[in-house]
């Protein structure tokens, strides 16, 4: 997204420079309250941070000096990293809109319930005013005035209390206006006074309910701004707000705002390879080949994190760098291993395994949780004092953005990233710096990610500009002063008058010819896709990865018995191989979800929008019921069907995606 | 050529330097030699490596994917452009052909000029 602000960069420094020339006067006591009486560049200590305060500056210059007409008519974008504070600035400016501008209302829209639980801890009794000093004497407004409301809490929310609410929090599908009671809270604030509107994670709101709800409000909207980490979204499309301050990675990173992320990864030398007979679990063959080849064998990416074996050696990599970060804090706070899993299948294992194999205690979290694990998850970083606390958590999507424990020192990835934004997302849940008592601001810190080569992920470290530690062996540790890479340098605009603006869009010149496929490439849809199908011969062996066998010779035992050679993750104990079963609704459930989602990236793939999934998702089930269940339906197949079906969706989606218009039969044909 | 080099770019000393960054990081020795190029260009009145651009673009997988150019230029006569910075010895794949042809429409729209340079 390009910095809307660049042509008014010069004017604002100068505007600085000369003690803000032309705003309000109530305006000018509050920036003087905020400013360090020893020196007038910066915020006065304990309010805001530097880069807080230059994002509170832009948002004044562009609110009182600028106007709306020359930018923001749509709202103010601010670009801030995860763990660059952003409820602090939208504190700071509701309480400048509340004393110069006498705004009684403000809403905080956030796009899910973790996101908005947050908000709701730092904005209860006006916390986060107290907490950054944001309110001065003379104002005579103090942190409890800013009365809040959560909508859909259960605590009393509801439209009736918007009226008399000062700070409204809601989770945007409160606001949609394709449910009764999304109506009446937008209509409740629709009949209120004007009022501010923070529109926190904003790269959610490109979507058509949440564009239809600005929109609906935006007559009573006296200032829209927009906070965000990721304001480019994966699927191309950005916020409708001008975004006139970025902060990011590199920027934090040379302050120490953040943490410096360091990346594992484990070194492999020989890969053995099971072959099962996926319908009778019947044992074929055993190989083992080099690492260089095992490409060709047909393994997926995440095969490499989530088979039980290479699972347990990433899950002991990263038990290595949880003790280290451990051992930094030195008990100050505890820091927590973060397991991101895609599916929950994956998830529940990955529970068990940290759980039951590894004795640590571990929190699972999905969609499926109640408000009571998202409590817990929440307050992670606060179990400390507990005699047995927490030291791991399990999630699928469920923690990724809004989820702020700065405990999470370390990651580990069980699942492949495809865009940018996840991956950012992810990355940032550990990138918040830890402040407790007895940790100063220059502490160096760090944040561990456990990765593996075979997923491909060097685009995401650099963009974080991480340091990678390859062919890291499973007891190898790390030294803190190692770990540490050196700290960027601050980039800064020197000479305003050399940014180089960017002309306004004109009309499309040849009608999106960008997006214009050339149509030989695509096959004819294959009319008779059902007999196609049925053809379908599936070999039932599946493959396993069973042992990895680690290259380097490292570690010492503790018993200073010598050096010995270190291989493979930790056994498992006789007779605990099997001890872990998923349930059959998690079976059920898996294989659900794969399927939803190997149809819409077979749809998409096929040249339609993803909207066209559900024919394809409808004949994937037939399918899958028909060669691997004997007919039966999700709901009633054996247990032992479920498992030979979810074993074989691979190769499914291989066999159905290689069968050139294939797809495209069925969405062009399905429905008739 | 070593193609990997990173680091930051302060300018040569002896030219203006053209950017409004205290420095511009570079990804390639490419890079760091169009840097050069442009300062030394009396034609180039600013340009910037960092700019927040990210051009919306489909692979062949149909894939939405974002692509940011090297570098913003202005010249002396006002007309702006992009460059992408290219490696002679290497051939455009059918992806980086779609990336461009993106990056070309993008830039018509608003009359900028879209420009893969070879050093």
């Amino acid at each position: 997204m390009f910095n809307e602000f660049a042509r008014h960069e010069e004017a604002f420094n100068l505007w600085r420079d000369q003690g803000y020339p032309g705003v309000w006067s109530a305006t000018y006591e509050y920036i003087n309250f905020l400013t360090d009486p020893e020196d007038d560049r910066l915020p006065r200590e304990g309010t805001l941070w530097p880069h807080q305060w230059e994002a509170f500056l832009r948002v004044v210059y562009c609110f009182e000096c600028l106007g709306r007409q020359e930018i923001g008519g749509d709202g103010l974008l601010l670009n801030i990293v995860t763990g660059g504070g952003k409820t602090a600035i939208i504190a700071a400016l509701t309480a400048w809109l509340k004393i110069a501008h006498g705004v009684q209302q403000f809403t905080l829209l956030c796009p899910n319930l973790i996101v908005r639980d947050r908000l709701e801890e730092d904005f209860e009794k006006g916390r986060v005013f107290a907490a950054r000093g944001l309110l001065p004497d003379w104002s005579s407004i103090r942190p409890q005035d800013f009365t809040l409301t959560t909508l859909g809490s259960g605590k009393g929310g509801g439209w009736a209390s918007l009226l008399g609410a000062s700070v409204v929090l809601g989770n945007i599908h409160q606001f949609y206006l394709s449910n009764k009671s999304g109506r009446s809270n937008v209509s409740g604030l629709m009949q209120g006074p004007e009022f501010a509107l923070f529109n926190d994670e904003a790269h959610n709101s490109p979507a058509e309910e949440y564009e239809a709800t600005l929109l609906r409000v935006r007559p009573r909207v006296l200032l829209r701004i927009d906070t965000t980490a990721t304001p480019d979204r994966a699927d191309g499309r950005t916020p409708d707000s001008a975004m006139i301050y970025e902060y990011g990675v590199a920027d934090a990173l040379a302050e120490a705002i953040i943490k410096t992320p360091v990346v594992y990864q484990p070194s492999i030398a020989t890969v053995e390879l099971t072959y099962t007979d996926a319908k009778t679990g019947e044992q074929r063959r055993v190989e083992e080949i080099d690492w260089e080849e095992v490409d060709r064998k047909g393994l997926t990416a995440t095969q490499w994190v989530t088979d039980d074996e290479p699972m347990r050696q990433q899950m002991a990599i990263a038990l290595k760098r949880l003790q280290e970060q451990e051992s930094r804090a030195g008990g100050r706070y505890q820091p927590i291993l973060f397991v991101v899993a895609v599916c929950k299948a994956d998830a529940e294992k990955a529970e068990h395994t940290l759980t039951h194999f590894f004795k640590v205690r571990t929190l699972l979290v999905t969609e499926d949780s109640d408000e009571d694990d998202r409590r817990k998850a929440r307050e992670l970083g606060h179990e400390k004092r507990t005699k047995n606390p927490y030291r791991a958590v399990v999630s699928v999507l469920m923690l990724r953005e809004g989820w702020d424990v700065p405990e999470v020192g370390v990651i580990l990835l069980l699942r492949k990233f495809g865009s940018r934004v996840y991956g950012q997302q992810v990355i940032g849940r550990g990138l918040r710096r830890v402040r407790v008592k007895g940790v100063s601001d220059d502490e160096p810190q760090i944040c561990a990610v456990v990765d593996h080569p075979k997923l491909n992920h060097q685009w995401l470290w650099d963009m974080f500009g991480s340091k990678v530690r390859r062919n890291v062996a499973i007891e190898q540790e790390f030294d803190e002063t190692d770990d540490l890479p050196p700290r960027p340098s601050r980039q800064e605009i020197l000479r305003p008058q050399l940014i180089v603006e960017l002309p306004k869009e004109g009309p499309d010149p040849g009608g999106g010819e960008e997006f214009k496929v050339d149509p030989d490439e695509v096959p004819p849809p294959i009319q008779e896709w059902a007999d196609v199908l049925e053809a379908i011969q599936y070999d039932a062996t599946s493959v396993e990865i069973t042992r990895v066998d680690i290259e380097a010779v490292l570690g010492k035992e503790l018993a200073g018995a010598g050096w010995r050679t270190v291989h493979s993750a930790p056994d498992l104990p006789e007779g605990d191989a099997s001890s872990f079963e998923l349930s059959d609704a998690v079976l059920r459930e898996a294989i659900q979800s794969a399927l939803l989602s190997y149809a819409e990236e077979l749809t998409v793939q096929a040249g339609y929008a993803a909207a066209f999934k559900a024919d394809v998702y409808s004949a994937l089930t037939r399918h899958v019921r028909e060669k691997f269940m004997g007919g039966a339906s999700l709901g009633l197949a054996e247990r032992s069907d479920l498992v030979y079906a979810l074993k074989m969706l691979p190769a499914v989606r291989r066999a159905v995606s290689s069968i050139p218009g294939l797809v495209a039969g069925i969405v062009e044909y399905a429905a008739g | 050529m070593p193609l990997g080099k990173k680091g930051e770019y302060l300018g040569s000393g002896s030219l203006p330097f053209k950017s409004p960054y205290n420095f511009e990081r570079f990804d390639s020795h490419l890079e760091e030699l169009m840097m050069i190029r442009l300062d030394t260009d009396p034609h180039v009145a600013k340009w910037m490596k960092r700019h927040g651009i990210s051009i919306p673009w489909i692979d062949s997988q149909k894939h939405q994917r974002r692509y940011v150019p090297d570098f913003i230029v202005e010249y002396e006569d006002g007309e702006k452009a992009l460059i992408e910075v290219k490696d002679p010895s290497r051939l455009d794949s059918d992806e980086v052909k779609r990336k461009r042809k993106a990056a070309e429409i993008w830039c018509k729209r608003r009359g900028m000029e879209y420009v893969v340079a070879t050093i």
